[in-house]
């Protein structure tokens, strides 16, 4: 038998080693594909921004979690499975394998396993990318949505798994390239005694998290997000930094603080010393454990909370109403009619206000839509003007506007454009065109009725260039019916009876809805609940690779612990204190990822708070989040103490002395 | 007077659906007095580690008791012997045995530390054990940074740290050089003139050996005959050699 012989049987001998780590890559290259493809897809983008919750920096900021997510995975799979194989090379290079030979095993090995990952994981992606994206579509209910399997996805996929492997390969062999024969052979027993841990470098992981805490709770306190990019991105580069730190260097603390105390120091002594090793060579694990906890948390926490809190987001306007505009032959009801639907309802009918309004159907210089910075150019909806003495009357607002001069009322702080972009405009109404000096955007929360003025915004004039505008073309005028009422929640069939009525060949009809409190409330309900089942999905993603992880894990040093529980049981340990020891062990592997990820969860809620404004609910929203995160939290103690005592059987069915 | 008493101990493996049975232990008779340093020798297969795994209770026999301390071993429930093993028995193995995340002053007081002792008495004897096995300067290393004689010695300190009724040890000079073994086998010595400990030692060393009062010689799983230390360690040493000699050549008799 040729030595390429002996290499190739010892490769068959440890095929489980090779196809764990084959299909846990296989595994993470498909979750990566599918979230690619999910975030360049058109649909969910606009559905995602639809619902407030700008796609842009939501998928960014997963895409990065999930690249560093795949990157802390991949290197430890890999580097346990070069690990276990240590004594293996040492046993080749005392048989005369030099260290480059050993080196062009591993980049072969690598390399055949590195493009079977890619293809079948991409191919395994490209399948569930499909049904997936179906889900979506059928959830959100975007029936005509067209599947696209986005080349970028395939691109980033690729380039991302392949700098990955490459810097592993290459860390692989840096690293067996200090190593001599007698360090091979005896790699296993070495980890164990370097395991070193220093207070110092937890503490400095401490301030890199508290960095990232405070760039946090600074981004949910301001308001203008996107100018803060950056730095939240290193911030959360900086807050996972510091957690590896603290995960790797704990024990020093703990070491620290129980040697200052004997009894304690004695007490904890084989739990310490373990822990010391465990959270040393399980850095990796832990550290992606946390990174998907943090992630399970955000995206179901955050996500259930907005979908419980909306009836109180509903409740943020102090009045509860039913608006329309009755304008261009559209909602032009019978006199009473929408009072006495109203009556019917339950609702209990207050107040009735009609308010007047203009319409211009060409703006120059002013954007469309205020979101779209700078654009020049003809509305496709006739954009609503109202006069100053107007929204005093309808909101209590008192705006300084002089002759000549415009502001845009907006509700969503998000629409409010950039100073640099509000110029002096050219409206007209097919009659009578006005030069307006524009002063400057509002928000106004208690201004609800944008939904139903078709664009995002009104403008807002003073009263002679109002009565100017108003008498110049009487048919671009229309009325803002603003209809009060006692219980927001029993106006449903009156929205469904107005709007079934309405005259639907219109082509502005769509533009302006019958509105208000109800209807906004199911339409928030509606995106939130499939937002909950988008971001639930990949919870459950997340959830399915910390199994796995744990697995693999536990996998890994069972055959360990078993020669440890034979040595421990010699001495006289009995079966309940090696069973406490585990649980001691396991639950540190779930407890530090608990606490981290909900560190972890906490920061990226608050940034996720301030890309979707509404601070104003924080309470209600973090004590929704919270019961969440209990609930969370129960179920992974649960679950840890069923890992820890199969973790548990397995090491005794293995152990020599039982 | 009498520590540890052995009936009729019997121990045999099964092969597949029980045909290829092996006896590894046939009837094995025996008794241990207090303060007594014995040795058990014999070739390879002879049954010496089953017979120490037996008396230890970390194996069950097929028949047969072992009692130490009118204790009958085997009537014990796993957890009553465990506990029985860490208050009253001591290990030494030829691998030593020792945790390598502990250091070895850790793995010395692991014992003490089990059985929840105040670590100002915990201090005090490990102090007392180091320096009595030379290993001071070792106690804050590693066993991974140490010699396999130092490793050897502290685990001889960690056997005996507790006060057991008697010490097992199985090969301990099988994993190290014969300056360390000199070592380690002046400790097991002094242990026992000094504290009158009882140790049983399983062997292939006729040196070790030569350091017993008394040898018995096993073969086939039985015990063939013993040899009592009666003259200087020299002279032992030379009739465990001569007895080893007679025991191979039965051996050799049987395969012809």
């Amino acid at each position: 038998m040729k030595f390429s012989g002996i290499v190739w049987k010892n490769f068959k001998f440890g095929i489980r080693k090779y196809i764990a780590f084959f299909l846990c890559s296989t595994f993470t290259i498909s979750i990566f594909f599918i979230f690619c493809n999910l975030s360049f897809s058109k649909e969910i983008n606009d559905f995602m921004n639809r619902a407030g919750m700008g796609s842009e920096y939501v998928f960014s900021i997963m895409v990065i979690i999930l690249s560093i997510f795949s990157v802390g995975f991949i290197s430890y799979i890999n580097s346990s499975k070069n690990k276990s194989r240590s004594k293996e090379f040492g046993l080749y290079m005392t048989m005369g394998m030099t260290y480059r030979d050993i080196s062009r095993l591993i980049i072969l090995e690598d390399l055949v396993i590195l493009a079977a990952s890619i293809v079948l994981g991409i191919a395994v992606g490209t399948v569930f990318s499909r049904l997936v994206y179906m889900i979506n579509m059928k959830i959100i209910g975007e029936e005509n949505g067209r599947f696209v399997l986005d080349y970028r996805s395939y691109l980033l996929t690729a380039a991302i798994f392949i700098v990955i492997y490459g810097v592993n390969i290459f860390i692989t062999i840096l690293s067996r390239r200090k190593m001599n024969i007698k360090r091979l052979m005896t790699s296993d027993r070495e980890s164990e005694f370097t395991a070193r841990s220093h207070s110092g470098l937890a503490a400095a992981g401490l301030v890199l998290m508290a960095v990232f805490a405070s760039t946090s709770v600074s981004a949910a306190m301001s308001r203008d997000i996107a100018m803060k990019r950056i730095p939240i991105i290193l911030a959360i580069i900086a807050g996972m930094a510091g957690m590896y730190l603290v995960i790797s260097h704990i024990t020093g603390i703990l070491s620290a603080f129980v040697k200052g105390n004997r009894e304690l120091y004695g007490r904890s002594l084989l739990n310490l010393s373990e822990l010391k090793y465990t959270s040393k060579k399980n850095a990796n694990v832990l550290f992606l454990l946390s990174i998907l906890s943090g992630m399970i948390l955000l995206c179901s926490a955050s996500t259930f909370a907005l979908l419980s809190i909306s009836e109180k987001i509903v409740e943020r306007t102090p009045e509860q109403v039913i608006t329309y505009i009755e304008a261009f032959g559209v909602n032009r009801f019978e006199e009473g009619y929408a009072d006495e639907l109203v009556r019917e309802s339950g609702a209990g009918l207050r107040e009735h206000f009609r308010y007047p309004c203009t319409f211009a159907n060409k703006i120059e210089s002013v954007p469309a839509s205020p979101a779209d910075k700078g654009a020049s150019q003809s509305p496709a909806v006739p954009v609503c003007i109202i006069s100053r003495s107007t929204l005093h009357i309808m909101t209590g607002d008192q705006l300084a506007i002089g002759s000549g001069e415009a502001q845009i009322l907006a509700a969503d702080p998000l629409a409010v454009p950039s100073e640099s972009s509000l110029k002096e405009i050219e409206i007209t109404n097919g009659v009578i065109t006005k030069k307006l000096l524009m002063k400057g955007t509002v928000t106004n929360h208690n201004f609800s009725s944008e939904i139903v003025l078709g664009n995002r915004y009104i403008l807002v004039v003073a009263d002679e260039n109002y009565r100017e505008l108003e008498s110049s073309n009487k048919e671009f005028n229309g009325i803002i019916h603003d209809i009060r009422v006692d219980k927001w929640k029993k106006t449903g069939p009156v929205f469904d009876r107005l709007n079934g009525i309405r005259d639907n060949s219109n082509p502005l009809s769509q533009h302006f809805t019958v509105f208000g409190d109800y209807a906004g409330y199911t339409l928030m309900r509606h995106l939130y609940s499939n937002f909950v089942f988008v971001t639930n999905f990949i919870s459950i993603l997340f959830f399915a690779s910390s199994i796995l992880i744990l697995l693999f894990r536990q996998y890994e040093s069972t055959d360990k612990m078993a020669k440890k529980y034979s040595q421990l049981r010699k001495i006289g340990v009995m079966r309940k204190e090696f069973r406490k020891f585990i649980h001691t062990q396991t639950g540190f592997l779930f407890i530090i990822p608990l606490i981290l990820g909900l560190f972890m969860g906490a920061c990226l809620m608050l940034i996720i708070q301030s890309i979707m404004g509404g601070n104003d609910l924080y309470k209600e929203f973090w004590s929704a989040s919270a019961k969440i995160a209990a609930v969370y939290i129960v179920l992974q103690l649960i679950f840890s103490r069923a890992v820890s005592e199969n973790y548990y059987k397995g090491i005794i069915n293995k152990a020599s002395i039982k | 007077m009498a520590l540890i008493e052995v009936k009729n101990l019997i121990k045999t493996y099964y092969g597949q659906k029980n045909k290829q049975s092996t006896n590894a232990l046939n009837g094995v008779e025996l008794t241990i007095n207090e303060g007594e340093f014995l040795g058990v020798m014999g070739p390879s297969g002879s049954g010496k580690t089953t017979l120490l795994n037996m008396l230890s209770g970390i194996d069950v026999p097929t028949g047969g008791n072992v009692v130490i301390e009118n204790q009958d071993l085997f009537s014990m429930k796993a957890e009553e012997l465990a506990l029985f093993r860490r208050r009253r028995m001591g290990f030494v193995f030829q691998e030593f045995n020792l945790l390598d995340s502990l250091t070895l002053r850790e793995n010395i007081m692991l014992p003490l530390i089990l059985d929840k002792k105040p670590m100002s008495q915990i201090e005090e004897k490990i102090n007392r054990y180091l320096q009595l096995f030379d290993i001071e300067k070792a106690a804050d290393k590693h066993p991974y940074n140490v010699s396999g004689g130092q490793q050897q010695r502290a685990a001889v300190a960690r056997a005996l740290v507790n006060n057991p009724a008697v010490i097992f040890a199985d090969e301990p000079t099988g994993n190290i050089d014969s300056k360390s073994a000199k070592a380690v086998m002046g400790c097991f010595e002094r242990i026992n003139e000094d504290e009158k400990a009882t140790i049983l030692m399983v062997t292939h060393d006729p040196f070790a050996a030569s350091y017993c009062k008394r040898i018995i010689f096993i073969r086939d799983g039985q015990i063939c005959f013993e040899q009592l230390r009666d003259g200087s360690r020299s002279q032992f040493f030379e009739k465990i050699i001569d007895s080893l000699a007679v025991l191979e050549g039965e051996a050799d008799k049987d395969e012809i």
